[in-house]
């Protein structure tokens, strides 16, 4: 066994070097050469790669301290919120880790790792062991992070400024609570993998779903408590018997998660992996094009389904707009992303306004919507476009084309930003100000996005439209103290980017 | 040029493509190309890997922004009249794309209601019969074979019935009895007026192209019809793809010493 985690981890070692250098290579690294300039070039990017880190570390450090102490002076309710909220979204968390892990292996494996791994005489217990221990570790570093600056962000307003032991109590005790929440969901996911009856059972992946909300429901203390475990090491007031819990407990799972590994069935881990696999041969593709991962995920999903729905028997436009509803209505979940989005973005932009936050945060807000604009809104219309095998077969302009495929994500989004906005229970005449710009501003969005998309620099142009047609518009209403003269410019804006749009998809 | 056979450039002519240059980057990827067709004509491209010919058919779809030169379809330009090309002219690519969400007879529906037909479902029925995906009609095609989705393709296009028809290697993912019924089905739509240009590294005897276009480095280096290049580049055997490349390509470089 150890000899097998040791091959294993060495073959691991070695993709992870190679992974390395690629990336390297990209940033100019020529290792070809081997020459000692080359080296200390690798030198030179390590070195700028920590400081960026560091620097971007102590900025974030900084702001989060900052805003830390706003809460207290000026929204101390917020706080107690925050905290109350936090034990339910490490629930939440959790429970997705669980049903995740139970509706599919939680062991992935590559197409090499298919042929190498799984059919070569190693024990079945090392590539477990080797899997959670990979998996284990990036969800700690990046929730880590994460719950550093929230514990920076809700420790700062009870001692006035939060210092590096709070940081490195929060970093600590998410060691033991990842692994006790991933060590838990493998140990499901590879009992069903052992246990055939298991298998049948389709709708497994429901019972830990039930069993955490109902019990967060009914006993809340009993699922809760890995959260507010948390919360108690970060104030540093925790029990003395906690520490010893959290490690034993984490102990005790990896020890049966390896006593279980032993027995994993090798070909249904095979075959569940294959949406995994098909993705991690995308490489850097599938970084660089998040659209292509979503499609090979909506039709592994699809693959084994009947067709819901029909297309209707209408024509010209209309046909268009009926196969744009069928595509969410398959899809529903697009337009659930999009209401999200907008609910999100309307929330986020109320703060700002109540608030009376700086400037920064409108412009934080702006390269938000630029960067990341609800995915749902253009899904459609980017395949037309940008297929140009099914252009050829749509005998209308890019405008008409936009306008039927966006119907109801914009539907979406508009509902779910003017719901935030009316439940805000503003004065009339604010309320009404929102009712015009949001339909405006999120027609705005998608016309943005949907130039960006017939250009070759999609997120550059993305970026640079998003910013003029909602930058200006805030520039001319906050000049003029006239929310007309902004819609006017949002018109303006408008009509220029449907004429664009019309010339080029 | 060995012998250029192509006919004089007329404004009345289905399509024109004059003097069509485009480059990748500083790839001169096609020179000073010339053609035109005819209604009913059925062209073969012909060239090794890299000659030019899918960008030319790219170029000629509207697919690709040429760097030099103009393409017309009954003299009208094709950078000007973008809805035009649509209506007239399809490209059949070698993986042609579908959507994910639609099955293979909704992407036929969806063409047919798209153009505001109504009687299309026979004709969709019999398209798709021939080609044996009757019975995968309610299928999604990504999930089909890579031949499977090229025959739904040529449904969708000869669904559409374009005046020009555009293939872009059409023979490498079909079965051999599937290539035979596409030579069947190319003479029918060819004899009712589709003009039909093809880049193909195989074609199967039977098929006898009105015109051959041999393309070399971006460059039509010879073209005609299969009388004519037999005679120009001395061709005593049957007249093959391979035959007819090798030729074309010595002849060129026997002229070029003469040139220089």
């Amino acid at each position: 066994m150890m000899r097998d985690l040791r091959i294993l981890w060495g073959l691991r070692w070695r993709q992870f070097k190679d992974d390395a250098v690629y990336w390297l290579r990209v940033l100019g690294y020529q290792p070809g050469e081997g020459s000692i300039l080359q080296q200390l070039y690798v030198v030179y990017l390590l070195g700028i790669g920590a400081f960026w880190v560091f620097a971007m570390w102590a900025w974030s450090f900084d702001i989060v301290n900052n805003l830390g102490s706003l809460l207290v002076d000026s929204t101390p309710g917020t706080l107690i919120a925050m905290l109350n909220i936090f034990p339910v979204l490490v629930l939440l968390l959790q429970t997705y880790v669980l049903v995740t892990a139970v509706r599919s292996t939680p062991l992935k494996l590559s197409f090499a790792d298919m042929a190498y791994v799984a059919g070569s005489p190693l024990s079945r217990s090392a590539p477990v062991i080797i899997g959670f221990a990979r998996q284990a570790l990036g969800r700690w570093l990046i929730l880590s992070v994460i719950f550093a600056l929230f514990a920076v962000l809700v420790v700062s307003p009870l001692t006035g400024a939060a210092d590096g032991t709070t940081t490195l109590r929060a970093i600590a005790v998410m060691l033991p609570l990842v692994v006790i929440t991933w060590g838990l969901g493998w140990l499901l996911g590879i009992a069903r993998l052992v246990n055939p009856a298991l298998r049948r059972w389709r709708y497994l992946w429901v019972v830990p779903l039930l069993i955490l909300l109902a019990g967060a429901s009914f006993v809340p203390d009993a699922v809760l408590w890995p959260g507010r475990a948390a919360l108690l090491v970060i104030y540093d007031a925790q029990p003395g018997w906690l520490w010893p819990l959290l490690i034993g407990l984490a102990t005790v799972l990896v020890a049966a998660l390896i006593w279980r590994s032993r027995m994993v069935n090798m070909i249904q881990v095979i075959d569940e992996s294959l949406l995994y696999a098909r993705i991690q041969k995308l490489g850097i593709l599938a970084w660089r094009q998040p659209d292509l991962q979503m499609r090979i995920r909506i039709q592994s999903a699809q693959a084994g389904r009947k067709p819901f729905l029909r297309l209707p028997r209408v024509y010209g436009w209309w046909t268009l707009a009926a196969r744009a509803a069928l595509s969410y209505a398959r899809h529903p979940f697009m337009l659930i992303f999009s209401m999200v989005w907008g609910v999100v973005m309307a929330q986020a932009s109320v703060w700002i306004i109540v608030g009376q936050l700086p400037v920064q945060l409108w412009i934080g807000w702006l390269l938000v919507v630029g960067i990341a604009p609800p995915v749902g809104l253009l899904y459609v219309f980017r395949i037309d476009v940008e297929e140009r095998f099914l252009r050829q077969f749509l005998p209308f302009n890019g405008f008409q084309l936009l306008m039927a495929d966006i119907i109801l994500p914009y539907i979406a989004v508009v509902i779910g930003a003017v719901g935030v906005w009316l439940l805000q229970g503003f004065d009339p005449a604010v309320a009404s100000v929102g009712l015009m710009f949001i339909p405006m501003l999120v027609l705005l969005l998608a016309l943005c996005g949907a130039h960006a998309t017939t250009t070759q620099r999609v997120l550059q142009t993305r970026l640079f439209t998003t910013g003029l047609s909602f930058g200006l518009p805030m520039l001319a209403g906050v000049v003029t103290g006239s929310p007309f003269i902004a819609l006017i410019v949002a018109f303006f804006a408008m009509t220029t980017l449907i004429g664009l749009v019309i010339q080029n998809a | 040029m060995v012998e250029d056979q192509t006919p004089e450039q007329d404004n009345e002519s289905l399509l024109v493509v004059d003097n069509v240059s485009y480059k990748y980057g500083s790839f001169q990827a096609l020179s000073q190309v010339t053609m035109t067709a005819e209604p009913g004509q059925m062209i073969a491209l012909v060239g090794r890997n890299g000659a030019g010919k899918s960008t030319l058919l790219r170029c000629i779809a509207g697919w690709t922004e040429v760097t030099d030169g103009t393409v017309s379809i009954l003299g009208k330009s094709i950078e000007k009249n973008e809805q035009f090309v649509r209506e007239h002219v399809i490209l059949l690519p070698d993986t042609p794309p579908f959507y994910d969400e639609l099955t293979a007879w909704e992407h036929m529906q969806f063409n047919a209601q798209a153009h505001g037909w109504n009687n299309w479902e026979d004709e969709a029925a019999d398209l798709l019969n021939r080609y044996g995906l009757l019975n995968n009609r309610d299928a999604f095609p990504f999930a089909f074979s890579r031949g499977m989705r090229y025959k739904l393709a040529l449904c969708m296009a000869l669904l559409v019935e374009p005046k020009i028809l555009l293939m872009d290697e059409p023979l490498g993912p079909l079965d051999p009895v599937s290539a035979d019924d596409l030579w069947e089905e190319l003479n029918r739509h060819r004899n009712d007026g589709m003009t039909i240009l093809l880049s193909s590294h195989q074609l199967p005897q039977e098929a006898h192209p009105d015109m051959y276009l041999i393309m070399e480095q971006g460059e039509i280096i010879a073209s005609g019809s299969p009388d004519t290049l037999r005679r120009s580049l001395a061709i005593d055997g049957p007249l093959t793809l391979d035959a007819l490349l090798r030729s074309a390509i010595r002849a060129r470089k026997d002229k070029q010493p003469h040139d220089a």
